[in-house]
């Protein structure tokens, strides 16, 4: 099912100022980590910061049943 | 020779040769009646027609051949091995396979004209050469001072030359400036949206430049979808919006790029 409005820009603001809060708090000059969210429940992730694993730190959270992140799918 | 109802006769009752209750009234006379009687439909003569009637169970019709096609309307009639239909214009064979389009007929499996499509038959589709919509410099949307709301960048109409198409759309931007005021550069956090149709399809939130020059700070994901093409038009938007603060004065501006691409749809 297609994606709300409210839903799209909630989840985005919601993966990246709080799961991935610690690493946006962190980021130093010339770092970023931006966060796409799709119509079609797609998120990605994208940082030049190396040590930041956003694949496996979304699945965690979502496989341990965060419900704001039920329906949505990392790519 | 009528028909008459039997009679009934009683014990030691004498029976005549002629007259009414007689022997050859009852025997001969009657026995002659079921002989010679005509199907008229008369009570008791029945009908040479038959009106009202179903088969159920029925193992087989056999068809005598009548060497010719039917020339009756509604009627079916065998024509040597084939079994054919008069509809009142033509004689349609009913045993025949993958008559002409439009005649009804058994068909078989293929991929011509005349044959029927498989239930898993896959279809190729074929694109036309590409129209390039080409790429345009999007309306900069000025920072302002502190938080800016949702600002427009680009809303126009795009028309498709075909309903049967598919419109590709890429859109980036960047910070084009992050000075505010006269000598001050300070962080923005940047996000960019893009609408078909009206309906929000994909969101980027959370570039932040750093609170330094230089300026040019990029988008590091683009919005990007596929749409149908519609010569009505569909109206795609893209917007941005700015959060910061410290400012009060902003000359900062946002840019971006959308380009668009369409291939015309042919199955």
């Amino acid at each position: 099912m297609a994606k709300t409005e409210t839903e799209i820009n909630t989840t985005a603001n919601y993966v990246r100022n709080t799961l991935f809060s610690s690493e946006v708090s962190s980021l130093g000059t010339g770092e970023y980590l931006s966060v796409s969210a799709d119509i079609d429940g797609n998120i990605s992730v994208a940082t030049n910061v190396d040590s930041i694993d956003a694949k496996t730190k979304f699945n965690t959270a979502k496989n341990g049943g965060d419900s704001n992140l039920s329906g949505w799918e990392i790519v | 020779m009528a028909w008459t109802a039997p009679a009934t006769w009683s014990t030691d009752q004498i029976v005549m040769a002629s007259g009414s209750g007689s022997l050859n009234e009852q025997l001969r006379d009657n026995l002659l009646a079921l002989d010679q009687h005509a199907h008229t439909g008369a009570a008791g003569d029945g009908s040479s027609t038959l009106t009202g009637v179903s088969f159920s169970n029925v193992a087989g019709y056999q068809f005598a051949d009548q060497s010719a096609d039917p020339t009756v309307t509604g009627t079916i009639q065998r024509n040597g091995s084939n079994i054919l239909y008069y509809d009142g214009s033509t004689a349609i064979d009913l045993t025949a396979s993958d008559q002409a389009a439009g005649t009804a007929s058994l068909r078989s499996l293929g991929t011509s004209g005349t044959v029927a499509a498989a239930g898993n038959h896959q279809h190729q589709i074929v694109l036309s050469t590409g129209v390039d919509g080409g790429c345009i410099q999007l309306t900069s949307s000025a920072m302002g001072s502190g938080d800016v709301a949702e600002n427009d960048m680009y809303n126009a109409t795009y028309t498709a030359s075909d309903n049967n198409s598919i419109v590709s759309i890429v859109v980036g931007g960047f910070v084009g400036n992050n000075q505010m005021g006269s000598s001050s550069y300070e962080t923005v956090d940047v996000t960019l949206k893009l609408y078909i149709g009206g309906v929000l399809q994909q969101t980027i939130t959370g570039y932040s430049t750093g609170a330094l020059w230089p300026t040019g700070y990029g988008e590091v994901q683009s919005l990007r979808r596929n749409f149908i093409g519609s010569t009505g038009g569909t109206v795609v938007r893209v917007t941005s919006q700015v959060e910061g603060g410290g400012w009060t004065t902003g000359l900062g501006y946002i840019r971006g790029r959308k380009s668009v691409y369409e291939n015309v749809i042919t199955v």
